[in-house]
Parts: C-alpha cells; sequence; structure tokens
C-alpha cells in the first residue's frame, strides 16, 4: 500500500509585493497510515506552512506530492475542496467554531459540503459528541462552552466526514496544561482507532504523545527521530 | 435542501446582528413590491371597470350631441346650445348610412315626480326611442318594455329604474301604479335592470324613460332632442361612420364651409381613453417609484452584504477548509440576500395587495388582480436581491483558509 503522504523536494515560496520569501526549500517527507506525528521547530521555521501543504489547504510551489497517491500539484480548486472534505480533517490553536452555528451545527458544517448526501449524519454528530462527553451541550452556542469543550467539539467536527488524516496545528496552544492533556489523549484515541493524526508543536511535552517527531529549521527537515 | 435550510438558519442568526441595516434595506424592497403592486392591481381594475362600463353604455356605440363640446383633459363641457338636432335628423342617418345599425334619438330633462304623497323634486326623464334599450344596453327586469306603437300613439308609459322604483313604491310592485311626471300622470308599465353608476358617477337606476314623442308634446314641448345615439354595425365602422354623420348633419343643417358645426360626434372609447390615460400617468409613476425603491433596497442589501462578509471572514475560511467550494460560498450568500429581498418582497407583496384592495374599495372598483404584477413584482425583489449579492459572493471567495488561520 502507498504511504499517506509523500512529499519530494516540496518548495513553497511566498510573494510579498516585490521580494518574495522561500518558506520550505526542500521537503522530503513520508506519512504512513495510522501514524501519529509531531512537526516541532521554532516559530517562523514553517510548520503551519508544511501542515497547509500536507492538508491540502495550499499548494506546493514546486517538488512532488502525492496524497493517497494522487498527485495534489495542478488539482483544480473544487478538487482540492473535495479532497480536504473528503480526507482531512483540522484542528487549529484557536478552535475556530462558527459563533452563529449551535456546537452541533458546528460538528455537521463538513457534511454540507459532502459529495452525496448521507443519511444520517445528524445521528453520527451526535454520537460523536456523545464520545467525548458534550451531549448535553449540543444546542449551545461555542461561546458557552470552555476552551477546552470548544477543542473538543472542533475534533468532532474534524471527524465528522470520517478522514482519514487528522491535522492539528497547535492544538493546545491556548489551553492549560490539565486541559491540553485532556485534548492529546482524545487524539491518541482518534489514532488508536485508525486514523492518521499529525500535530503541530513547539512543546516537547505535546509532542511526547507522538511515536514519531519531524523536526524542522529554516524551512528544511533537519532530523527525523522515532520513539 | 436540508443543508440550504440549516446555513439560512446560521445565517438568519448573524443578521440579527444588524437589526437596523437589515430592516432599511428589507424596507427598499418592501416599498418596491408595494407599489409595483397597488399599480398594477389598481390598473388592471381600471380596465375591467372601463370595459364594463363601455359594456354598459352599448356596444359600438357613437354619440351626437347638440351644440358644441370642448374638451379639456378628461372632462368634457357644452360650450353652445343648440336645438338644430331633430329626430329628423335621426331618421336620415338610418336611411342613409348603412354603417349605422340602430339610430336612437332622445331627449332629456330633469322634472319632480310625484307618487301619492311622495315628491322627488328632479329625477331625469328621457324620452326614448324603442330600440334603446338594444342600443344603451338598458334591460327590462319587470313588466315591459317601450313599444314604437307606444311612441307612435304617444301613451303616457314609463319605465323606471330600480332606484325610483324604490324611492317611490318602496317595496311595492310599481308595475301598473301612475305617476306624476310634472303635472302629467304616466303608467309605469316596467322597471329597468340595475345598471350602477356611470362613468361620470351618476346612478343610472335613479331615472325615468318615456316615448320619445310623448316626452316632446306633453312634458318639454320641443321638436328637438338632445342626444342621438347611433350603433355602428362593427368597431371598425365607427372610425368612418362618424365622419360620414357628421358630413350629413352638416348638409341636413346647411352649414356652410368653415362654419362651426352646431353638433358634436363623440366615440365613448375615446371618452374612456381619457380617463385610461390618466390612469397610465400613474402607473408610469408607480413603476418610477418602485424601480427606484428596489434600487434603493438591493444598494442596502449590497451594502449589508459587504459587511456580513466581511464580519464571517473566518466562517467562509473554516467552510472552505472544511470542503466547501467557491460556488457553494457563492450560492450560500446569493442565498442569504435573495432571502432578504424576498421576504422584504413578499411583505410588500401582502400589504399592496390589501392595499389595493382597500383602494378599489373606496373607490368602488371592481377588484381585479394582477398576476402578471404579482409576478413582477416577486421577480423584481428576487432580482434585486441576487444582482445585489453578486459582488459580496464573489468577494467571499477571494477568502483563503491560510489566510484566516494565519491571524
Ligand atoms: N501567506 C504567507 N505570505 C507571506 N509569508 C508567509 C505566509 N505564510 C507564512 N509566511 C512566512 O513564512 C514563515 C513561516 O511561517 P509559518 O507560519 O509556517 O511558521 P510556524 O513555524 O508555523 O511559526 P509559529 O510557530 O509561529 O506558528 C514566516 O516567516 C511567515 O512570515
Ligand atoms: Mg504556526
Amino acid at each position: 500500500m502507498n504511504p499517506l503522504c509523500l512529499m519530494e523536494d516540496v518548495r513553497k515560496t511566498f510573494r510579498m509585493g516585490e521580494n518574495s520569501v522561500e518558506v520550505l526549500k526542500g521537503i522530503d517527507l513520508t506519512v504512513e497510515r495510522g501514524e501519529i506525528a509531531a512537526i516541532m521547530g521554532v516559530s517562523g521555521s514553517g510548520k503551519s506552512t508544511l501542515m497547509n501543504l500536507i492538508g491540502c489547504l495550499d499548494v506546493p510551489t514546486s517538488g512532488r506530492y502525492l496524497f493517497a497517491g494522487r498527485e495534489v500539484l495542478g488539482l483544480a480548486d473544487d478538487s482540492l475542496s473535495e479532497l480536504r472534505n473528503a480526507n482531512i480533517g483540522f484542528v487549529f490553536q484557536s478552535f475556530y467554531l462558527l459563533p452563529y452555528a449551535t456546537v452541533l451545527e458546528n460538528v455537521l458544517l463538513p457534511s454540507l459540503y459532502r459529495e452525496r448526501a448521507k443519511d444520517g449524519a445528524e445521528e453520527r454528530a451526535v454520537e460523536l459528541l456523545r464520545l467525548i462527553g458534550l451531549e448535553e451541550r449540543i444546542h449551545f452556542r461555542p461561546n458557552r462552552l470552555s476552551g477546552g469543550e470548544q477543542q473538543r467539539v472542533a475534533i468532532c467536527r474534524a471527524l465528522m466526514n470520517d478522514p482519514e488524516l487528522l491535522l492539528a496545528d497547535e492544538p493546545t496552544g491556548q489551553l492549560d496544561s490539565r486541559t491540553a492533556s485532556e485534548i492529546m489523549n482524545l487524539l491518541v484515541a482518534m489514532n488508536e482507532r485508525g486514523k492518521t493524526v499529525i500535530i503541530v508543536t513547539h512543546d516537547p511535552a505535546i509532542a511526547a504523545y507522538a511515536n514519531r517527531i519531524i523536526r524542522i529549521k529554516d524551512g528544511v527537515i533537519v532530523d527525523e527521530q522515532a520513539d | 435542501m436540508k443543508r440550504t435550510l440549516l446555513n439560512l438558519k446560521i445565517a438568519l442568526r448573524s443578521l440579527a446582528n444588524f437589526k437596523l441595516r437589515t430592516a432599511l434595506a428589507v424596507l427598499g424592497v418592501f416599498f418596491g413590491t408595494f407599489s409595483l403592486i397597488v399599480v398594477s392591481n389598481l390598473s388592471s381594475s381600471l380596465a375591467v371597470k372601463t370595459a364594463q362600463e363601455i359594456d354598459n353604455l352599448g356596444t359600438n356605440l357613437i354619440v351626437i350631441v347638440s351644440g358644441q363640446l370642448r374638451r379639456f383633459g378628461p372632462s368634457t363641457s357644452l360650450i353652445s346650445r343648440s336645438t338644430n338636432l331633430k329626430p329628423s335628423d335621426a331618421e336620415a342617418i338610418a336611411q342613409s348610412l348603412p354603417a349605422a345599425a340602430q339610430v336612437s334619438p332622445s331627449g332629456f330633462k330633469a322634472f319632480p315626480v310625484r307618487r301619492g304623497n311622495t315628491v322627488l323634486k328632479a329625477i331625469a326623464v328621457n324620452g326614448v326611442t324603442a330600440n334603446f334599450s338594444d342600443v344603451r344596453n338598458f334591460q327590462v327586469a319587470e313588466g315591459s318594455p317601450l313599444t314604437e306603437e307606444d311612441d307612435r300613439l304617444q301613451r303616457k308609459v314609463a319605465l323606471i329604474g330600480r332606484t325610483t322604483a324604490e324611492k317611490l313604491f318602496g317595496q311595492e310592485n310599481p308595475v301598473g301604479k301612475t305617476i306624476l311626471i310634472w303635472r302629467v300622470p304616466f303608467q309605469v308599465i316596467g322597471v329597468t335592470a340595475e345598471k350602477g353608476s356611470d362613468l361620470a358617477g351618476n346612478d343610472q337606476d335613479n331615472q325615468i324613460f318615456v316615448p320619445l314623442k310623448t316626452f316632446l308634446r306633453n312634458l318639454v314641448n320641443k321638436e328637438n332632442v338632445n342626444i342621438i345615439y347611433v350603433q355602428a354595425v362593427s368597431e371598425e365602422a365607427i372610425g368612418p361612420l362618424r365622419g360620414e354623420i357628421e358630413g350629413l348633419l352638416r348638409l341636413l343643417h346647411k352649414i356652410g364651409k368653415g362654419k362651426k358645426d352646431d353638433f358634436s360626434v363623440v366615440d365613448l372609447k375615446e371618452v374612456t381613453a381619457l380617463k385610461s390615460q390618466a390612469m397610465d400617468l400613474i402607473t408610469v409613476l408607480g413603476r418610477i417609484a418602485a424601480a427606484a425603491s428596489f434600487l434603493i433596497g438591493a444598494l442596502g442589501i449590497l451594502s449589508i452584504m459587504i459587511l456580513i462578509v466581511n464580519e464571517r471572514r473566518v466562517e467562509i475560511g473554516i467552510r472552505r477548509a472544511v470542503g466547501s467550494r467557491k460556488r457553494d460560498i457563492v450560492l450560500q450568500f446569493l442565498l442569504e440576500s435573495s432571502f432578504i429581498s424576498v421576504s422584504g418582497g413578499a411583505i410588500g407583496m401582502a400589504t399592496g395587495l390589501m392595499m389595493s384592495l382597500a383602494i378599489a374599495r373606496i373607490l368602488g372598483y371592481p377588484v381585479s388582480i394582477s398576476v402578471l404584477g404579482l409576478l413582477a413584482a416577486f421577480a423584481a425583489s428576487a432580482a434585486s436581491g441576487i444582482l445585489a449579492g453578486i459582488y459580496p459572493s464573489l468577494k467571499a471567495t477571494t477568502i483563503h483558509p491560510i489566510d484566516i488561520i494565519r491571524t
């Protein structure tokens, strides 16, 4: 079976007016199915940029990126949307729940854009929320939830379409250490259920939950180690 | 569908943050549909009313009045009188102009009418020929019509209108009873069918018809009539027939070249046309007002949609991240903007309908709902929402998730 993500000499350049900055300078990376990996590096090293490329939110300037065997470079915007919708779930540092939608509606969001509407989307959303212990809050607005609860809702949203890959960019950045470990345990549990999980962090305690650490410095992977 | 409703629900909650602005935007569309509906229903009511009145007057009717008419806008007035119009003119028209199907000369004057102790001070009394019920479309509801024999023998018989009958007789059956017109006793032989009011608003059921000869000899003691009704054989014949009548009457009345006529020929369609011209003007003004309102509404919706798109940048970025395509975003915001405008339009349509019903009632017009007007109002409100939503929704697609999650 081919790896879930395969990057070869991936580069990313941002154009800022007249000058351009090369943020990623040749990334070679393989992520196998079922892995739980952490991307580490100092601020500005290009972690989030790499993560956006892995998640098909953005496309490389050059290089090769195969997601589940499929070439991402050159895909049309609509195809990228469909690929994200079906295969990738995102968790962000600042949760990014829709303030005007209820907890349940937030979790349902990815199902609204599924190619084929599936019956039972709502049942699945409720079931996910029940699993993480928020079934009492399904009709709340996000602003009535604590940070940890909001991040759990965001994880449910990421899981809604049953994606293969979960991407979390500093998922615990706004949480205290106890809540952070709850969230990490949840991500590990999802990994144990078969999801591939990639976490961006600069906190070694968080990275310790992963079974592989990818270190990035100045746009290149400097050192890969497995636990 | 379920998905669309869910998105709309979320959008409505975010709209609640801009209640005043939304209300103002909705108000524009509201006024637009309101005036469109009112104007289109009124003009369609008027069209029905006019058709009814023309029918009431008699089909393909040309009217010859003695003296000269001056027309000023929609109103006409007699500026000179003449006693030259005679029953013999009517006979000449009937005999020499084949386009004239029926000719009915008629005189009228107001007389006091009495029955027992009931006195009506001034009731219009018409001297008419037997064919007038055909020409003027007056049917007899009870009793019998006037006949040629009644006219020839100068019988003192009368047909009375429903209103007059009620005033004089109450619930009693007037047929066979005697009334005094001025000082002359007449026997009531029938009651005309109800016609309502004419173009000028006069109650056509409050008048009396007697044989023309009786009228001329026994009531006014004159030789001349006030009016000759001519029914043309067809609608197309009306125009040429008018000219023929004018020529014939000038000849009979010995009016030399360059001299003014002592009569006027009126096509009744022209009179009603003048009235609908006034309505056309109102319609045009109403449409301009509607267009202006829609424009204001659309601009209001445009501004609020720009605001909404800005306010919901994060939402848009996240929707894109979880897999919405650009066209899903465009569709969502077009739907929101047209929802705003169509809800304003729906309120405008409902109140416009009620308003036009009320106006029709007050003016005594028949109620006629213009389906075309309803469709146009709906289309215009939907269109102003969609048009106003195009720019903001396209702008929304330029929001990229990576720009959102970087901040
Ligand atoms: N869209 C963009 N346009 C221009 N420059 C960008 C863009 N995205 C990232 N950069 C630049 O690329 C570099 C790497 O950014 P990135 O967000 O990947 O860093 P990071 O490792 O995630 O940092 P942090 O730990 O602070 O989140 C930074 O210098 C940033 O300014
Ligand atoms: Mg980052």
